[in-house]
Order: structure tokens, then C-alpha cells, then sequence
């Protein structure tokens, strides 16, 4: 075979390979090009045109409609369900681990999962069209104990954050060290809704914890910080004389906010507030909680500590806040007449649900975020 | 080098630093997460033992230890203590829903060793074999889970 011929042949497959790969992505931009899709949303209430081919949590993310997700867009968490009633296509392998045999039936898939393809039937819940998204600029960042820190944040002018003392926000991170994308976590707001323009976190540092550590390391005062929210449905119901809250490390942040706000709002209720800790290091709003005992006859802050040294600047109570948490609830004449308050990891929840219920708190009273 | 399925190569997406947790599953390991098992596999089986007998015998140490909440617990030869923080972890093989972040610390009195898991390091083991990669945080070496936790092949009990 001579140059020639070589040089032809080249070129022919070349050619070809150079057609045939024009040929496929004009293929694949007709095939995925779903246009504009429809999303009726809970029976034409809403309706959103959207661009088919993305993912029902991003288009609704990106018309403002916030769906709770913490793994964001992963499959991992499960939490993005809602009902699709039309449209959305066979259930995935991946949506299969996190939907019951009756939110199957009931037509609940993830909304991180689904792909826009053609027009959908939604229904979503009308709380989560309260969700907004806020830009805010870091205010304070301080310790308030060795390992948590406060995270007051200014929310744009004139923007009004409507929460319950209780519920938690989304709380975005950027791209920093070895981080190469946003990632979203949940805290609780620690401050009452009367903060105008302003909301607060109590955040601990949580070891190898992508958000944690980017609060702990990577944000700065006048950083922007991106929030999504309110979410939950841990608040106060109010309808019995004695109130009743317990929690450890963080879990103090949600019992701050409920505090401050019943106390602001003259709730007559007997209001308790238990928070367990490890040693002097980890106690912060103690301050705060004595001044709010001296002004109202009807809130008491019961602190315990559960390693203290000799050495420690400590005289108050001691051991596991649960032993004391006991005790008091012994005292009660009705302890069918509490609702009961928790935040904490699930070991400590577990452990203070089952005093509460063992002194007579019905089940139903007792309420607690767990994530 | 074989092209990794879609699946097998999200996973090994997900178990670098900063997909699921700040630090990743692998550490400095270069091995494929496969790799990774079909290597701890052999050496447990060489030494005749079960995978499941280590799964037995952590998840004895962390129950024995959440009792303490928080604080040391006195096991036998062992400390343990377990420690709870607020939030989630989510499994890199999308196998199951979510893991609370609970970690457990066990010291040896005998050997003098400490060695540290996480929930998440149980269910990895326990449903995938999965011990993590040389240089992660929770990674723990066969060799030492058989020391520590006086492991013995089945059939010479």
C-alpha cells in the first residue's frame, strides 16, 4: 500500500468516525429534548413551566418550591419524597430502600430521583410553600463553648423570616478545602422569632462533619451564607400547665428559641429547662437562663454535670441530668398534665423518653426532632 | 484498564473526601473499594475468621457502651465509650436509608491499643465487607480486630 492509499484510508475513517459521532449527538439532543413540561401542582393550584430533562427537586428548587433534602440530590437520604401522581415513570432501584409498600401505593417517589420527561401531576404539602431561601451575611461567629459556636446571621433588608421557636433551617456550605460543592445540613434556630432580621444557630463541631467543620474553620464574619426554611414540626403546642425541656450539647439551640419566646409572650405554663453536660467547659447561656429565672417565677434552669473534677469550678448539680429529670418528675402530682420538650443525639433521646414515660408522660406528649 | 459500571464508579465517587463525610471512606488507599474487600476478605479467611464474628463483637462493645452516655464504661479488658452527635450518615453503597452519627472508642487494657468506629463502619462491614481504606479515619486493619477482640477461628473453639 502506497502513501496515497494510506492517506485515503485515513481520512475515509475519519470521515466516518467524524459523521457517525455528529449523527449520535443530533440523535441524543432530539431523543433527551423533553421541552417545556407541565407540573400541576396539588390539582392546578400552582402550575410551573419548566424545561424537561431535569430533576424534579432542582426544577422546584429552582421555582422556589424547597422539598427537605440533607444528601442533596444523592438518594441517600430519602427525605425528598412527595406524591407524583402523573408522569413520573416507572419507580427507580434507587427510590426502592426508601418508599413503604403504601407510599408506593400511594404514588410517593424522590424528587431527586424523578426526570422531568413530560407534564406532571404534584401534590405537595401547603406548608412547604412557607420554605423560602435566604441570602444572609454572617453578623457574630463566637465560641460559646469549647466546641460550639454562635452563627448569628442578618437576613437581607426587609426580609422577614416566619418560623416556630423550634423548627430548623438549611444551612448551605461553599466549596472550601477539599470540598468541591455545596452541601446543605439541618440546625435548629436558636433565637426567637422576635430577633427581626436576624436568626440564630448554635453549631458543634462534629468530628470529620463537612458543614460543622466548614462553620468551624472556613466561615468568617460578613461571609454570605445561604438558608432554606423553616422546617420541622417540633414546636410548642401549649395545651398543658407544665412544660417540660431537656436537652444535651447543641440541643440546647431549639429549647433557646422555645424558652425565649413563651417567656416573651407571658405563656403561664411551669417551664423547665434540664441541660446536661460533661464538665464546666460545656455549659453556655447559663447567664442568660438565671437572669430569665430571677424575672419569671414560672421558668427554672436545671443544669447537671456529669464528669467533674476535682478542681472544677463547679457546685451544682452532678451525674446524668436524667437521674434529676427523675426525681423532679416524681414530685408532680399529674404527669399526665406535661409536655415534654427534647433535642439531643438519639441515645439521649432515648434515654429521656423512657424516664418521661416511665413516670406517667403520655407518649403523645412527648415531642423531639431527631436528625 | 476495564471501565467501572456506572454504579460501582458512583460509589467510589461517593467514598472520596467531601462526597458523603468530610474525610472520605478510602484515605490515601488506591485501591478500588472492591479491591479493598476482596483483600480484607482473604486475610479474615486465612486466618479462619468470620466476617460476622467481628460484626458480633463490635456491636457488643457499642451496646455495652451507650450505657454510658457519653462517659467510659468498664468492659471486661476493655474501655468503651460511645459518643452521639446530631445528624445522619448516609452509606456509599445507597444500601440502606441512614446511620445516626454514633461513635464508639474502645481501648484495650491488655494491649494498650485504642481502636474507633462509627455506626456507619458496622453496617459497611456487616453488609458489604467493607473495612474502609488504609489511612481513613475508621479504617480498621483486620490484623488488629482479630488482636483486640481475641478472635478465634470458629471451628477451634
Amino acid at each position: 500500500m502506497n502513501f496515497a492509499e494510506v492517506f485515503t484510508t485515513v481520512l475515509s475513517i475519519t470521515g466516518i468516525s467524524a459523521a457517525l459521532t455528529i449523527i449520535i449527538s443530533l440523535a441524543e439532543m432530539k431523543l433527551n429534548d423533553y421541552g417545556i413540561c407541565t407540573l400541576d401542582i396539588n390539582d392546578g393550584s400552582k402550575t410551573l413551566e419548566v424545561q424537561g430533562g431535569q430533576y424534579l427537586l432542582n426544577s422546584l428548587a429552582a421555582n422556589k418550591i424547597f422539598i427537605p433534602s440533607a444528601c442533596g440530590g444523592k438518594a441517600t437520604c430519602g427525605l425528598c419524597k412527595l406524591q407524583v401522581m402523573e408522569g413520573a415513570g416507572p419507580l427507580l432501584p434507587t427510590e426502592e430502600p426508601y418508599l413503604t409498600e403504601e407510599e408506593r401505593e400511594n404514588h410517593y417517589r424522590l424528587a431527586c430521583q424523578v426526570k422531568i420527561k413530560s407534564d406532571l401531576k404534584l401534590h405537595i404539602p401547603e406548608e412547604l410553600f412557607n420554605i423560602k431561601e435566604y441570602l444572609t451575611n454572617v453578623d457574630v461567629l463566637e465560641d460559646l463553648t469549647h466546641d460550639i459556636k454562635l452563627v448569628r446571621l442578618k437576613l437581607p433588608e426587609g426580609e422577614v423570616l416566619n418560623f416556630k421557636p423550634g423548627q430548623f433551617m438549611q444551612f448551605y456550605t461553599k466549596p472550601y478545602d477539599k470540598i468541591k460543592e455545596s452541601v446543605f445540613r439541618a440546625y435548629s434556630i436558636s433565637s426567637p422569632p422576635s430577633e427581626e432580621g436576624y436568626v440564630e444557630f448554635c453549631i458543634r463541631q462534629v468530628p470529620d462533619g463537612i458543614c460543622t467543620t466548614y462553620v468551624h474553620t472556613a466561615l468568617n464574619e460578613g461571609d454570605q451564607v445561604q438558608l432554606s426554611g423553616p422546617y420541622g414540626d417540633f414546636f410548642y403546642r401549649g395545651n398543658t400547665k407544665t412544660m417540660v425541656m431537656v436537652g444535651g450539647g447543641s440541643g440546647l439551640a431549639p429549647l433557646r428559641s422555645l424558652a425565649l419566646d413563651n417567656l416573651a409572650k407571658g405563656v403561664d405554663a411551669n417551664m423547665s429547662l434540664y441541660f446536661g453536660a460533661q464538665k464546666p467547659r460545656d455549659l453556655y447561656y447559663t447567664e442568660e437562663f438565671r437572669d430569665l429565672e430571677e424575672k419569671h417565677d414560672n421558668f427554672k434552669l436545671i443544669q447537671s454535670l456529669s464528669r467533674v473534677e476535682e478542681g472544677d469550678d463547679w457546685d451544682g448539680l452532678t451525674g446524668r441530668i436524667t437521674v434529676h429529670l427523675d426525681e423532679d418528675l416524681k414530685k408532680l402530682e399529674d404527669p399526665t398534665d406535661v409536655e415534654a420538650y427534647l433535642c439531643g443525639g438519639p441515645g439521649f433521646l432515648a434515654s429521656v423518653r423512657k424516664v418521661l414515660i416511665d413516670n406517667g408522660v403520655p407518649a403523645s406528649q412527648i415531642y423531639f426532632d431527631e436528625f | 484498564m476495564a471501565k467501572k459500571d456506572p454504579r460501582s464508579a458512583q460509589i467510589q465517587e461517593d467514598m472520596a473526601p467531601g462526597s458523603l463525610t468530610l474525610v472520605g471512606f478510602l484515605g490515601d488507599d488506591t485501591r478500588s473499594y472492591e479491591a479493598i474487600i476482596q483483600q480484607d476478605e482473604a486475610i479474615f479467611q486465612k486466618e479462619g475468621i468470620e466476617i460476622d464474628q467481628v460484626v458480633k463483637a463490635l456491636k457488643k462493645l457499642t451496646f455495652k457502651g451507650v450505657d454510658g452516655l457519653g462517659e467510659p464504661v468498664d468492659v471486661g479488658d476493655y474501655e468503651v465509650s460511645v459518643d452521639h452527635f446530631r445528624g445522619w450518615l448516609y452509606c456509599p453503597f445507597k444500601h440502606k436509608k441512614k446511620v445516626s452519627k454514633r461513635n464508639t472508642t474502645l481501648y484495650d487494657k491488655v494491649t494498650g491499643k485504642t481502636i474507633y468506629w462509627s455506626d456507619l463502619s458496622l453496617h459497611l462491614i456487616e453488609d458489604h465487607h467493607f473495612f474502609q481504606g488504609k489511612g481513613s479515619h475508621f479504617r480498621m486493619e483486620p490484623e488488629t480486630l482479630i488482636e483486640v477482640l481475641r478472635l478465634e477461628p470458629l471451628d477451634e473453639k
